[in-house]
């Protein structure tokens, strides 16, 4: 097991290098840079070129953009190593300080949306299996579907204009009140969070949620065919703990599996929603910094977007590993 | 030899009679679907009793296994439903009608596995993959009796040596799949009598096995059964497989019991056609080689479209004789043998070959 551990980790490291190298060559791809954009800007402002040029080169040595491409990516690598993110060149801060609070505040979106989704479908998925063909069935599939069909984004647009039309809400979206947007994080802050958070943990959550349910059923259909649950009932167990016992700790290994690859997920497709619902996190600022080929802030998100997908991976295998013994004996 | 085996162990019933411990009257056990209903079980009676191993043969989609599976209420419902009959299980001071109770009743649960327990036809697969042994067998004795899990363990180490399993203290940490088919049939053999039941149902139990297997799991099966006292009702197609262990026989064809003997008297005269045709269809080693093997001719008709009459009738090399479209009724032809077959009324003996 340890050593099992020890491997994983060691090609999770590897993986996240080849993504970085990746990511930094597909940002370099399109033609032109930051500071092409920059120098469209400057021309707009008619400063003379002589004035264009020299600032272009001051900014150029500054950000290392002189340098061949493998150098860049060394040096930012080197930084990264000692855990400086880079340098926003088209927002004039340090990544780490842009994405400190909002990488937070995508976990907690994330994982509320997760939590969310888990505790709706778990509950759906096993009793649409157990009422197969039943009209609440129907009704869930139906209603799945319809989750998996509609872009969360549109959901969002939905459920903005019946809060303001039905409801008369005042403010909606973004994750505080206007008066903690910019305050100090205090006990208040956090709880005016928790007041926000439920509608984006929705609306995130909602197609993952359908995915999941139709997931469980089928899993749960599966493994209520094995002659193991006939075993159970034989026994003399009840139904309940033949469901809950026997049938679910089988038919949970695929969900948790699904958990690890969700988590990037989760990150990306909140990002139209964080635009539309205006809150801070990581989505909007990938979305800009692509656009602007800021190079060290996307590359930055890249690999740590790619950093949640390994280590979700890697938590779902020992979760796996945890709940299945065939899976934990396996020594390759 | 089987009937010495019967006579030396309990005799608490009426004047040295074993005692009876099912009792089966009548049972009409069916099936919804697209098409219709499916008749799976057709007016089936029978008795077993305690120290008797009653073999069920017939072939697949005969009804034995759904028999078997209400005897515990396990027929999924729906889409199955009992239409008819009694099961009634007589215990000690009680007698309780099976076909009554609710399918998770308590009544029922406190059956399942103390009374009556069941052994299946894929060992590999009707062990919980991600329990251990010990657990598998801890859950039965926690369920049926009041002991901690301490002691429940260490009966569960002596159930495995009972049942044959090498080095018990190990095996009961270990997991299925770590375990031959074999040595998980003993697996299951032990959760089936952890709780000492009085009747123990076998589907196919040596099915999924190898020869040299079957043979092992056969011997152990008649060994506890002589040991306990055990009732046992041993499903199988396989003739062999009764004619080693059995101490009555059934047959079944198409949901109903066509002849039911002693093990002795179905295999020196055997008198339905289609038991008759099953023991023809028998390869003999003594054969000269290349001799084709018998076969019956036709195939089982759909359950959905059964003969109204006798069920045999489409493939009975006699059918053009008897009043086939008439049902007969089961007659005993000579003590303890039973055969539902018009050649064996007086109207119809002349039509016997």
């Amino acid at each position: 097991m340890g050593r099992a551990v020890l491997r994983r980790s060691v090609q999770m490291v590897i993986t996240l290098w080849l993504v970085s190298i990746l990511g930094f060559v597909i940002i370099q791809l399109p033609p032109g840079d930051f500071l092409t954009l920059l120098e469209s800007q400057l021309e707009e402002q008619r400063l003379s070129s002589a004035q264009i040029e020299s600032a272009l080169t001051g900014l150029r040595a500054r950000y290392g953009l002189d340098q061949p491409v493998y150098v860049q990516y060394l040096r930012w690598m080197s930084s990264l190593l000692r855990g400086d993110l880079g340098y926003s060149m088209a927002l004039r801060a340090d990544v780490n300080e842009l994405l400190s609070e909002r990488l937070v505040l995508t976990l907690v979106i994330s994982f509320a949306a997760m939590v969310f989704s888990l505790a709706l479908a778990l509950p759906i998925g096993v009793y649409s299996a157990m009422k197969q063909y039943s009209w609440a069935d129907y009704l869930f599939t139906v209603l799945g579907f319809l989750g998996l069909a509609l872009p969360n984004m549109l959901l969002a647009l939905i459920l903005i204009f019946l809060a303001v039309t039905v409801f008369n809400a005042s403010t909606i979206g973004g994750l505080f009140s206007p008066e903690y947007i910019t305050a100090d994080w205090s006990p208040a802050k956090v709880l005016d969070l928790a007041k926000h958070l439920w509608l984006p943990a929705f609306i995130v959550g909602f197609s993952s949620t359908a995915g999941t349910i139709r997931v469980v059923r089928a899993q749960m259909l599966d493994t209520l065919g094995e002659p193991f649950i006939q075993t159970a009932r034989m026994k003399g167990l009840s139904e309940n703990r033949v469901i809950t016992r026997h049938a679910l700790r089988v038919a949970l290994n695929p969900v948790v599996s699904g958990l690890g690859l969700s988590l990037p997920g989760l990150i990306s497709g909140e990002t139209i929603t964080a635009l539309v619902l205006g809150l801070p996190t990581i989505g909007p600022l990938l979305l800009n910094a692509l656009f602007a080929e800021d190079m060290y802030l996307a590359g930055s998100i890249l690999v740590i977007l790619s950093g949640a997908l390994v280590v979700g991976n890697f938590l779902a295998d020992l979760t796996l590993a945890w709940l299945d013994p065939r899976i934990r004996l396996v020594e390759p | 030899m089987e009937h010495s085996r019967v006579h030396n162990t309990n005799n608490n019933g009426r004047g040295g009679q074993p005692r009876l411990v099912l009792e089966v009257e009548d049972l009409y056990v069916s099936f919804g679907g697209y098409r219709g209903r499916t008749r799976a079980v057709n007016g089936v009676s029978f008795q077993i009793h305690q120290g008797e191993i009653l073999g069920i043969v017939g072939e697949s989609g005969c009804g034995k296994s759904v028999t078997a599976l209400s005897l515990l209420k396990l027929v999924p419902m729906p889409p199955g439903r009992i239409d008819g009959g009694t099961i009634s299980l007589h215990t000690d001071d009680t007698t309780v009608d099976v076909t009554a109770l609710a399918q998770d009743s308590r009544e029922i649960r406190a059956i399942r596995g103390r009374q009556i327990s069941m052994i299946f036809q894929e060992p590999m697969r009707s062990l919980h993959p991600m329990f251990s042994i010990g657990d598998q067998i801890v859950e039965i004795l926690l369920q049926h009796f009041a002991m901690n899990r301490r002691q429940a363990l260490d009966k569960a180490v002596a159930l495995l040596e009972r049942v044959g399993l090498p080095e018990p203290a190990r095996v009961v940490h270990e997991f299925p799949h770590q375990l031959s088919g074999g040595m998980r049939q003993r697996v299951m053999i032990a959760i089936a009598l952890a709780c000492e039941p009085q009747l123990l149902v076998a589907d196919e139990p040596t099915t999924a096995l190898d020869v040299t297997i079957q043979a092992q799991i056969l011997e152990l099966l008649q060994a506890l059964q002589a040991e306990m006292g055990l009732a046992v009702m041993l499903i199988t197609h396989d003739m062999g497989v009764v004619a080693e262990i059995a101490d009555r026989v059934i047959v079944m064809y198409l949901g109903e019991i066509v002849e039911t003997a002693s093990v002795d008297q179905l295999f020196t005269n055997p008198q339905h056609p289609y038991t008759q045709g099953l023991l023809r269809s028998i390869p003999n080693w003594t054969d000269q080689p290349k001799t084709p093997l018998h076969s019956l001719a036709g195939a089982v008709p759909e359950l959905l479209d059964l003969p109204a009459g006798c069920v045999f009738v489409e493939r009975c090399p006699f059918a053009d004789k008897v009043p086939g479209l008439r049902k007969p009724s089961l007659i005993e032809t000579e003590p303890g043998h039973f055969v539902k077959c018009w050649l064996y009324t007086e109207e119809f003996v002349h039509a016997r070959p």
